[in-house]
């Protein structure tokens, strides 16, 4: 499989990212490069193999609740470029892709 | 050469707790060293001047009260990886994006060491969000190599073996996606240590592949190493892949006796592209640990030439997801003009993330797409058990493998290599440990012609910390450190 221009723009929409009409045509071909070298990992028969999805065991651990006092009001927002109240401050949207 | 910062950490320490030596008269020392070699080397973004002398100052009283009698790094400076967040302190990960980002909290790692009395003096540099081997990706232009500056350190925690060759740090802490600390000690000629997936808490550490990624320590010698991390392993409620296991304590294995251990080279390591005077010195290796009582034996592990195409797939992909959270919003970069939200969105990631992190980003995105998944993620993750079977039955064997940490020393700070076939090829002796989630140590053994250090990897099974590090401090004793001979 490759990076088409058409799923270069679908992808690069996904993930909010511009890219000029040079750099996605740089970037495509780097891209492209990259998935043939990666394509190489298909010499490996994987048939009924289980997929690894975390190297430790995964399990629920239970734990009584505990009270844990966070004082966080006004700290958390301040990193944002713009707060007010302790709210976030962006501009007017809507579900139109405003 | 100053007496003081050119000393080991343990040592400093232990020099410290019998008075002959002040906390404050160390950081003075350390301070000087940094801001003296700083214009040649670059690898601090942000000196904690003002912050480490507060720190210093409680940590002498806590001293003088006996409080830190059990601490082995008590009064000692550390450097840190601007990837871990460290309170009221600003954490870059070298990026446009985070520039100004100043956290909160500390990561658990930077609690448990200033409980212990270790004086946190900066963040240092590393590739973009930790997407590189050189620091030449940093937004805050490239560190050099203590050795030569016309080399790169390596990376992506090339700021974090700078520090500690030149000087300008005792210990340091990096941390290791796909070889991030092992490289960079070895092309600095110090050791460094990949614990286990799930020994260190990354609470605190900035993603950049969560299933893959554990910080550990850079130090001159495995015993400072050893000292670092027995501070910062356990279990931490804050990060739910950090595994809770009893003994977390690593000291007792620094023991001269690799005696009948045995000990298995992968042929595949040794390939043709390996550099003749790391091949000589590998060799030299070998008769050392032989000569020492160890078994030494050459075996085949065919599936790990597969690592870097499974490692680039599973990285990716969990790097595009690690980095959505930042918006333009919450924190970080955002941009002056824009039309909407899609728009800030849009604009503050296309201007604040360099060209490695965008396509990184897009290979992730593209290999978990539909049509895709099977085919690229599904495919890297049943690549990634059959690697790690491969690993198990070998440690069914062996107690440790050894193999030479890079194909090549640290490369000149102007060379390119954009064919990912060479790119990735290098990357073989690295990644395979980390989608295997095993423990793993650089540790210095040499120079090549031009003088640059050359590095091997001990790798042990998982939680089996304990017998590398026994086998690099047996190995130290033969081949002690040695400081940059360009160093004054």
């Amino acid at each position: 499989m490759k990076f088409t221009k058409e799923n270069f723009t679908y992808i690069a929409d996904i993930v909010k990212l511009d890219f000029t009409k040079d750099e996605e045509e740089k970037v495509r071909k780097e891209l492209n490069r990259m998935l043939h070298f990666i394509d190489s990992m298909n010499e490996l028969d994987t048939d009924n193999i289980e997929p690894l999805t975390h190297i430790n065991s995964l399990k629920n651990v239970f734990r009584e609740d505990e009270e844990v006092e966070y004082r966080l009001s006004g700290q958390v927002t301040k990193n944002g470029i713009e707060n007010k109240d302790d709210y976030y401050v962006v501009s007017k949207t809507n579900m139109f892709g405003g | 050469m100053n007496d003081i910062t050119s000393m080991p950490a343990l040592m400093l320490a232990s020099k410290i707790k019998n008075k002959e030596l002040s906390v404050t008269e160390v950081l003075d020392q350390q301070l000087k060293v940094i801001h003296e070699r700083e214009p040649l080397y670059n690898s601090y973004i942000t000196i904690m001047d003002d912050e480490a002398q507060k720190q210093a100052k409680l940590v002498q009283q806590r001293i003088d009260a006996g409080e830190l009698n059990d601490s082995p790094l008590a009064g000692v400076p550390i450097a840190i990886k601007d990837n871990i967040c460290t309170k009221s302190v600003r954490t870059t990960c070298a990026s446009k994006m985070l520039e100004n980002f100043v956290p909160n909290y500390d990561a658990t790692v930077i609690e448990k060491l200033k409980n212990s009395g270790v004086i946190v003096i900066g963040k240092v540099n590393l590739d973009e969000f930790a997407m590189g081997g050189s620091t030449k990706t940093s937004y805050f232009g490239p560190s050099k190599n203590p050795w030569n500056t016309d080399h790169v350190p390596g990376g992506s925690s090339g700021g974090s073996a700078s520090v500690v060759a030149a000087e300008q740090a005792f210990i340091s802490l990096g941390s290791d996606t796909g070889g991030s600390i092992r490289q960079p000690a070895s092309y600095c000629g110090l050791v460094g240590f990949k614990p286990t997936y799930g020994t260190v808490s990354r609470y605190g550490l900035v993603a950049l592949a969560p299933s893959l990624d554990q910080i550990g320590p850079f130090g001159r010698t495995i015993s400072d190493c050893t000292a670092v991390l027995d501070i910062i392993s356990g279990h931490d409620p804050k990060d739910s892949s950090s595994v809770n296991i009893k003994n977390y304590s690593y000291m007792e294995a620094l023991v001269n006796d690799v005696k009948k251990m045995k000990i298995g080279v992968p042929n595949l390591f040794l390939n043709k592209d390996l550099d003749e005077d790391i091949l000589n010195c590998f060799t030299e290796v070998v008769e050392i640990f032989e000569n020492m009582g160890a078994e030494v034996e050459y075996f085949d592990m065919d599936k790990l030439k597969y690592g870097p195409q499974a490692y680039y797939v599973i990285s990716c992909a969990e790097a595009s997801s690690s980095l959505a959270r930042f918006d333009g919003v919450r924190y970080g970069y955002r941009t002056n003009d824009y039309d909407g939200l899609t728009d800030l969105y849009k604009k503050s990631r296309s201007e604040a993330f360099g060209d490695e992190v965008k396509r990184r980003i897009m290979l992730g995105a593209f290999t978990q797409g539909p049509g895709n998944y099977e085919a690229y993620y599904n495919k890297a993750m049943k690549v990634r058990r059959l690697i790690y079977d491969e690993y198990q039955e070998a440690f069914d064997k062996y107690d440790i493998l050894l193999s030479p940490e890079s194909l090549t020393t640290a490369p000149h700070i102007n060379y390119n290599n954009n064919d990912p076939k060479d790119k990735y090829r290098s990357e073989m002796l690295n990644v395979s440990v980390n989608l295997a989630g095993l423990p793993g140590v650089s540790i210095p053994c040499g120079r090549d012609k031009k003088g640059l250090p050359i590095g091997i990897q001990l790798i042990g099974n998982r939680f089996d910390e304990k017998k590398i590090i026994r086998a690099a401090y047996a190995f130290e004793q033969v081949k002690p450190y040695k400081r940059p001979s360009t160093l004054i």
